[in-house]
């Protein structure tokens, strides 16, 4: 009964460390290797006016987040404006006004693009009915013969959206497809268009505007497409081709015919969109996401600590695994160090000093506490005395190697100014308790046997792959526990007491 | 050359128990962490023995502070050999045993001087905790000197042997006669290279012997023959060790015995976590005993007939 208890809450906390290890790598995007690093991009629109003397407005529209892309970091560099940013219709349109302007104006505005692990919900809203014609009635008049030459040489929606689209874009055009296009046979003015033939004849459509991610360059080329409402949604069509798909990497900036930019009381001389594509780590776009997104794993993580903090945590959430370590080299293995968990905390005390010179200095300084201490046993001091005074001694004597460091110039001897004073203390008082019981061959021996532990504990639990493991799933340290519990209910041989009673296991003689 | 796992799996078969398993199957569920201290504290076990009427080596005198230690000769001045310990000891250290006088001096065990005075400073010592394992204040207990029976005369070395008996839920399971070497210094610890043998429960006679993990015939200091010695008396030791599950609510414990020539057994101590070696001692495995006497179910029968089955099943078979 008491087994399954145990194996019953060890599988319950493994499912959730696990479980939410899992989602937070796979949803939330969490890496498991540090250093993963993934591609972003930073797009960068420059707007350069020439103001007129009196109240200048220009604006231009700012991407909003898409079931692919999420933008972060927005940034805007105007320094002589006013700015708002306010919703029309699809888009939001950055507004930047100033009362008296005059002579050269440059706006900027820079984001970045991360591209989303999982596609995130279809935000874009159905537009109100009925919807903007802006044709003349004799254009009208021809869109709809156009639509309806299309309707019947197609099968259904989509099909009819692609015919439409091919027709408009055939090298023999008709006289019609001339009288709506006129000579401009740009993917711009083909999408406007389409999505206003569509629109007279009653079906939600709209042109789609944005670059190219995969085209990097500091004047990069708009692009555009059409989407059109089939079933319920918004569904892209490619003005190229007309098929009902859009190239990866097409990144939407802003929709309707509007332009881009608008200005009053003033001159647009220049308008460019810059792409860079950036190298990012993982971690740091999944924690950007996270922020953005108010992901609540992400608000609530240690990465949300102030930065001492998270130094702090690095370290501590690492403890779990050299104590895992220890429980399995106690109840499994059979062997044991000084103290329950002491080799864990000297590997921590071997972070000051890195693992060689932290060796050498606790068996200088375990030595000299050890000749010091037995010393003190001649005098028979209470506890709490004697323990104070090796305390002293431990202090004087780390004093005295770094003051010795710093004459020989000797770097490391410099680093032992936290070097965990009490840990030391209390190794050289277990040590020699153990000396006084089972004498010096055993004691020496455990104080070897720790620092080895101590060692392996160090190099696990200063493993940057580790840190960054168990800080950035917290979770794990459930899994840890998880078998730290069935170790608890091993009842098993150590494999030390397959050698003790060995004798046991030969044939009686 | 066995695997670790054919190993395990013939340890397993003949019933070896190991740590783990004593401390989780047996030690944890059978005896409560209050008990401790009552078989921790010598002072304590002695206490409830005489309330149980169990016999103990008599209890001289306890002092329990600084001031009492001054009136210790006047208190003690009538015997002429006497033991003093740290009621929290461990591991016989901070044990003092004084065989008369000479003149005004104490005359120790092994044969050297002391005064009353370096007597009194031990006893602070003792006091002041330097003995006790957790370094707290302790107590100092002086106590009657045992003169072991003679029958041991020739298979130890400098001091008394003792026997150690293991009882589960007032079931005898195990025992084992440990013999102090010079190379144990007079202690009856096996880990510091006192000699252990098996004892057969049925005939109360030594079996075969080990000295740290081999097989032994003799004892390395006498050469006497260590296998089939008759204890005697060793019937009224096992009726004192069941008691002791009663006695202190304990279900599984070490009892240590010691034998007086005049007085006969006498229980010396008690332990909540007694040592796996006496398997070794014994070539059994305590597993196989423990799980017997679960299986049985006689712990709620009288003493004598949880004796009788101890003996019958745990008995050698001839």
């Amino acid at each position: 009964m008491r087994n399954l208890h145990v194996y019953l809450l060890a599988a319950a906390l493994a499912a959730v460390g696990l479980g939410l290890a899992a989602y937070k790598t796979i949803v939330v995007g969490l890496p498991l290797i540090e250093k993963a690093s993934v591609s972003a991009w930073e797009v960068e629109s420059e707007v350069r006016v020439t103001a007129n003397g009196g109240p200048l407005k220009v604006s231009m529209f700012v991407p909003e987040d898409s079931r692919e892309y999420s933008v972060l970091d927005e940034r805007v560099a105007a320094p002589d404006f006013g700015m708002t940013v306010a919703p029309e219709g699809a888009n939001r349109r950055l507004n930047l006004t100033a009362r008296e302007a005059s002579g050269r104006k440059v706006a900027r505005q820079r984001f970045l693009v991360h591209r989303n692990e999982t596609r995130a919900p279809d935000r874009r809203r159905l537009p109100p009915f009925p919807q903007e014609v802006t044709l003349p009635a004799t254009a009208q008049a021809v869109a709809r013969t156009l639509y309806t030459a299309a309707h019947a040489k197609s099968a259904d929606e989509t099909s009819l959206v692609s015919v439409l689209l091919r027709e408009l874009i055939s090298p023999d055009r008709s006289q019609n497809v001339r009288f709506l296009l006129g000579d401009d046979r740009s993917p711009r003015k083909i999408a406007t268009v389409a999505a206003q033939i569509l629109r007279v004849n009653g079906r939600f459509a709209r042109a789609v505007h944005g670059v190219d991610l995969a085209k990097t360059g500091i004047s990069v080329e708009t692009k555009s497409w059409l989407e059109v409402v089939i079933g319920g949604h918004w569904q892209a069509f490619s003005v190229a081709t007309g098929e009902p798909r859009i190239p990866f990497g097409l990144f939407a900036w802003w929709r309707g015919d509007a332009p881009f930019v608008k200005v009053e009381g003033g001159k647009l001389e220049r308008q460019r969109i810059g792409v860079t594509r950036v190298e990012q780590t993982v971690l740091r776009r999944a924690l950007a996401l996270g922020k953005h997104q108010g992901a609540f794993l992400t608000t609530y993580s240690l990465y949300s600590l102030p930065a001492t903090q998270r130094a702090v945590f690095r370290v501590i959430m690492t403890i779990p695994i050299g104590v895992f370590v220890l429980v399995l080299l106690r109840n499994v293995i059979g062997l044991r160090g000084v103290g329950t968990f002491m080799p864990v905390l000297i590997a921590l005390s071997f972070r000051d000093t890195h693992l060689l010179w932290g060796l050498v200095l606790f068996s200088v300084a375990l030595a000299a506490g050890l000749i010091v201490r037995l010393y003190f046993d001649h005098l028979k001091l209470l506890l709490v005395a004697r323990l104070g005074a090796i305390v002293m001694f431990v202090i004087l004597f780390l004093a005295v190697v770094t003051v010795l460091s710093d004459k020989l110039k000797f770097e490391p001897g410099l680093s032992v100014a936290l070097f965990p004073l009490v840990i030391l203390t209390m190794t050289i008082e277990r040590v020699s308790v153990i000396w006084d019981e089972s004498g010096p061959a055993e004691a020496i021996r455990m104080a070897v046997f720790s620092l080895i532990i101590a060692a392996f504990c160090y190099l696990l639990m200063a493993a940057a792959p580790v840190q960054h493991l168990f800080f950035a799933f917290p979770e794990l340290i459930l899994v840890l526990m998880a078998l730290t519990l069935l170790v608890g209910r091993y009842t098993g041989y150590r494999l030390t007491e397959l050698i003790r009673f060995r004798v046991l296991a030969e044939p009686r003689s | 050359m066995m695997t670790p796992w054919t190993l395990a799996q013939r340890l397993e078969r003949v019933g070896v128990l190991g740590m783990n398993a004593r401390n989780g199957d047996y030690i944890l569920p059978n005896n409560a962490r209050k008990l401790y201290p009552l078989v921790d504290d010598k002072l304590l076990t002695k206490e409830l023995a005489h309330k149980a009427g169990l016999a103990t080596p008599e209890l001289y005198a306890a002092f329990r502070a600084s001031a009492e230690v001054r009136r210790a000769r006047a208190v003690l001045d009538k015997y002429r050999d006497f033991v003093v310990k740290p009621a929290n000891g461990s591991r016989g250290n901070g044990i003092i045993v004084i065989k008369g006088r000479i003149g005004d001096a104490l005359r120790l065990a092994s044969r050297r001087l002391m005064t009353w005075d370096d007597l009194r400073f031990h006893m602070q010592n003792i006091l002041s905790g330097i003995y006790s394992l957790g370094g707290q204040e302790d107590s100092v207990l002086v106590e009657y000197c045992v003169e072991f029976d003679p029958v041991f005369g020739t298979i130890t070395h400098l001091g008394v042997p003792d026997i150690r008996l293991i009882a589960y839920k007032g079931v005898p399971v195990m025992g084992m006669l440990r013999l102090p070497t010079s190379e144990s210094d007079g202690k009856a610890n096996l880990h510091q290279g006192a000699i252990g043998a098996g004892i057969d429960l049925a005939s109360g006679r030594t079996l075969t012997a080990v000295s740290r993990n081999s097989v032994v015939r003799q004892h390395p200091d006498t050469l006497a023959e260590v296998s089939g010695v008759a204890i005697p008396h060793f019937d009224r030791m096992l009726e004192i060790a069941v008691g002791c599950n009663a006695m202190t609510g304990l279900g599984y414990v070490g009892v240590d015995l010691v034998l007086d020539r005049t007085l006969g057994p006498l229980m010396l101590e008690l332990n909540a976590r007694p040592g796996l070696n006496i398997q070794i001692a014994n070539r059994a495995g305590l597993a196989a005993r423990l799980e017997a006497v679960d299986r049985a179910d006689v712990v709620r029968r009288p003493a004598a007939d949880r004796i009788a089955f101890a003996k019958q099943a745990f008995g050698a078979k001839t």
